[in-house]
């Protein structure tokens, strides 16, 4: 491992607590996950890498901070309790209280997946660490979500649900009705113009059609064009100047705090929104 | 850009675009599916030992909670019986307790008569005794004054006439005597 631009070696508490102790910047981040093996036939990145490793986090810090539940929780169990309930109460308005229980651990397992590999993307050293091969700078760590592979990959998945969640909650003859049927009310407009907006919401069904279909760009693009620019970002205010590159990022560094849980609560919302669109038309009534 | 967005628009170079798009962000079949994979994995073991844990507590919680809450209704509604059959035992008790007093006092009342009654008669047997008594007493005292007047009479006389009289003499005298002394209210 070559650590590039040697001037950084010495960390400052700073770095330490802010997670500065990038040993490498350069000024742009590549839009896509390099490849650092192989195992047999599949291609380990280093956005794959890093969801791994991520991964076992996640579920060895929300594994300890539940513990064993008990009656009265301790700190820990307050906090994934206060989110747990928070998203519940959050979702069950949107798709409903006959869908929620089935959604449910899908779209909190989005929410504090998104969450902490948003934020483990600001952790020191990621795409900071790495060598260098035939003179490029390969780092070992990349955040999940800068690697279109993962946000897409989570699009699938929530497209997935919700069509699981529109043929068992709305079934296949209400999406269809819900899709292309005609909204206006017979009692309120002529035959003519009720025929004649038969058509219409035939073709608005199928842009609606479309607009679904790019749900999986929509959803995976939002959500890697949020965090793959809070890398190139950051990347870029760290080159500006020697010295300012202790101080200028800090704000940015909680602009991506922020935008992490923006993008964790909008991902989660979104896909409970779709589903709702569906499935809630009890709950209308 | 320009160019990518032209193959992307042109009939042919759909494939092709599509492919660049796919290579320009590294998306690959098997990453994808990998990371689809890592994803239910982590969803399901956050859910399976942690989530799912934590949400079997919660109800638990709120099961015990709807149960205290419903015990404390339970005791509210049993303490506000139990309130209304104290208020009723007293009540009762003070009616009781108000008809033994009287009770008793009418008893003591005919008791306290009953012992006046008793009294008042012993006290005026006593007195009726004592009066007889009396009576007795004065006229044997008169019995024995009037002998000792005979005899002090008989004794004076005979002093006086310096002889003896005959018994029918002093019968007559005493006779005499007594009727004086009758008419003197001796």
């Amino acid at each position: 491992m070559f650590l590039k631009g040697k001037r950084l070696v010495a960390f400052s508490v700073f770095s330490l607590l802010g997670g500065f102790c990038n040993l490498h910047a350069e000024s742009a981040v590549s839009p896509k996950a390099y490849i650092l093996f192989s195992v047999g036939d599949f291609p380990v990145t280093n956005g794959m890498l890093y969801t791994w490793l991520v991964s076992l986090v996640i579920i060895a810090v929300v594994r300890c901070a539940v513990g064993r539940p008990q009656l009265i929780p301790g700190r820990g169990q307050i906090i994934v309790e206060g989110i747990i309930d928070n998203i519940y109460q959050i979702i069950v308005p949107i798709v409903g209280r006959r869908a929620a229980k089935a959604t449910f651990p899908l779209l909190i397992g989005f929410f504090i997946y998104i969450l902490m590999h948003n934020w483990s993307s600001l952790l020191p050293g990621v795409t900071t660490i790495g060598a260098y091969q035939h003179n490029h700078f390969l780092y070992f760590f990349r955040p999940s979500n800068a690697d279109l592979n993962a946000p897409l990959a989570l699009a699938i998945v929530s497209f997935t649900v919700w069509l699981y969640c529109i043929l068992r909650f709305a079934g296949i003859k209400g999406s269809i009705v819900h899709i292309f049927g005609n909204k206006a009310d017979r009692n309120e407009v002529s035959l003519g113009i009720y025929g004649f907006l038969f058509f219409i919401f035939l073709g608005v069904g199928f842009i609606e059609c479309i607009s679904i279909l790019f749900r999986l760009i929509s959803l995976s693009f939002r959500l890697y064009g949020n965090v793959f620019g809070g890398e190139n970002l950051i990347n870029n205010i760290m080159t500006l100047s020697p010295w300012t590159k202790w101080i200028i990022p800090i704000p940015f560094y909680f602009l991506e705090i922020l935008i992490g849980a923006i993008q964790a609560f909008v991902f989660t919302l979104l896909t409970a929104v779709y589903i709702g669109l569906m499935c809630n038309h009890e709950e209308e009534v | 850009m320009t160019h990518f967005f032209a193959d992307l628009a042109s009939p042919a170079g759909e494939s092709s675009g599509f492919m660049h798009l796919m290579d320009t962000f590294g998306v690959r079949g098997d990453l994808l599916f990998a990371q689809v994979v890592n994803f239910c994995v982590v969803t399901y073991l956050l859910y399976r030992f942690a989530l799912k844990p934590v949400l079997k507590t919660v109800e638990e919680r709120q099961r015990k909670i709807s149960e205290g809450l419903q015990y404390a209704e339970e005791m509210k509604a049993q303490l506000a019986s139990a309130e209304q059959d104290r208020l009723k035992v007293v009540k009762q008790s003070q009616e009781d307790a108000q008809k033994l007093l009287e009770r008793t006092k009418k008893e003591s009342e005919i008791y306290l008569h009953e012992q006046k009654e008793a009294t008042e008669g012993k006290i005026n047997q006593m007195f009726s005794q004592a009066r007889d008594s009396i009576e007795m007493e004065r006229k044997q005292m008169i019995t024995e004054a009037r002998a000792e007047v005979v005899d002090l009479v008989i004794a004076t006389t005979e002093r006086i006439l310096q002889s003896s009289l005959t018994d029918e003499v002093k019968a007559s005298l005493n006779k005499q005597a007594l009727e004086a002394l009758k008419e003197e209210k001796f």
